[in-house]
């Protein structure tokens, strides 16, 4: 690998390692320190306006309904989602972020946004294009690469094809 | 959208208690706001004017703050948008955007 390649494969690491460590920190000394960072990206997830249900949310986090379950049973114990069955179709369920969720929801979301904001300040209009063009294909690339660990693909077989860990 | 009207189909409800059923005007928003930060804050409604410095002039801190955008977002039926709570600077931008939303 060449030097900048790998000081870069070095940094993505310690960017991934950092940002959930970050966040995870934010959370223990902040207002929402019963939280961890699963249970706020489920609240991310489900999003502080209209209802949404169980198959949608599960969908969005790429969990199965049965993890989403247990999931959604601790947030509406410690009261941060709402339950309801739907009116018409008592079969589907639909939950919603309470008053306290849309709190945990602005809060987190606004650290994501000071983090950008810090790293978009200094950079220049077309520094900030390469760098959110950069950052798009990184994000497509991992995606790509769940995709193929999540479509029941052989782990051993994508790891040396595609990524040569 | 910055801000917007949530459902129009739930604005039709008869209801005194709610202020987005009836026609808003500045007065009752503004009134409903200063009963929130007042609660809020726990100060005194004549405290606040629409002229009042909202982050500089009141000690609100960024819990608060998001208290008082979700409460607002409740009770007017609105979606608040980070890039319009980033703009609001006085009691009388928040009367505004409000209004503004509900017309």
């Amino acid at each position: 690998m060449e030097p900048l390649e790998k000081d870069f494969a070095e940094s993505l690491l310690s960017i991934f390692d950092n940002v959930l460590l970050t966040e995870e920190m934010a959370l223990s000394k902040g207002y929402f320190s019963d939280l961890s960072v699963a249970e706020l990206h489920t609240i991310n997830a489900i999003g502080p306006y209209e209802a949404r249900t169980m198959t949608e949310t599960a969908n969005i986090l790429g969990i199965t309904i049965g993890t989403l379950t247990v999931a959604v049973d601790r947030l509406v114990k410690k009261k941060y989602v709402e339950r309801q069955r739907d009116t018409k179709d008592r079969r589907i369920v639909r939950i919603s972020l309470s008053r306290q969720g849309k709190l945990a929801y602005r809060m987190h979301s606004k650290f994501h946004r000071v983090l950008a904001k810090r790293i978009f300040d200094p950079l220049s209009d077309e520094e900030r294009k390469i760098l959110t063009k950069t950052i798009e294909e990184i994000d497509a690339f991992v995606k790509e690469q769940y995709k193929k660990y999540s479509s029941g693909q052989q782990y051993k077989k994508i790891v040396r094809d595609d990524t040569e860990v | 959208m910055a801000v917007s009207k949530k459902k129009t189909s739930d604005m039709n409800a008869s209801s005194e208690k709610n202020p987005s059923e009836k026609a808003l005007s500045r007065e009752v928003i503004f009134e409903t706001l200063t009963d929130m930060l007042s609660e809020l804050l726990d100060m005194k409604k004549s405290d606040f004017s629409e002229d009042t410095m909202i982050f500089e002039e009141l000690p609100l801190d960024s819990l608060q703050l998001y208290e008082l955008v979700v409460d607002l977002e409740e009770r007017f039926d609105l979606q608040i948008s980070d890039e319009a709570i980033e703009k609001i600077r006085s009691v009388g931008d928040v009367v505004d955007m409000i209004h503004d939303a509900a017309k």
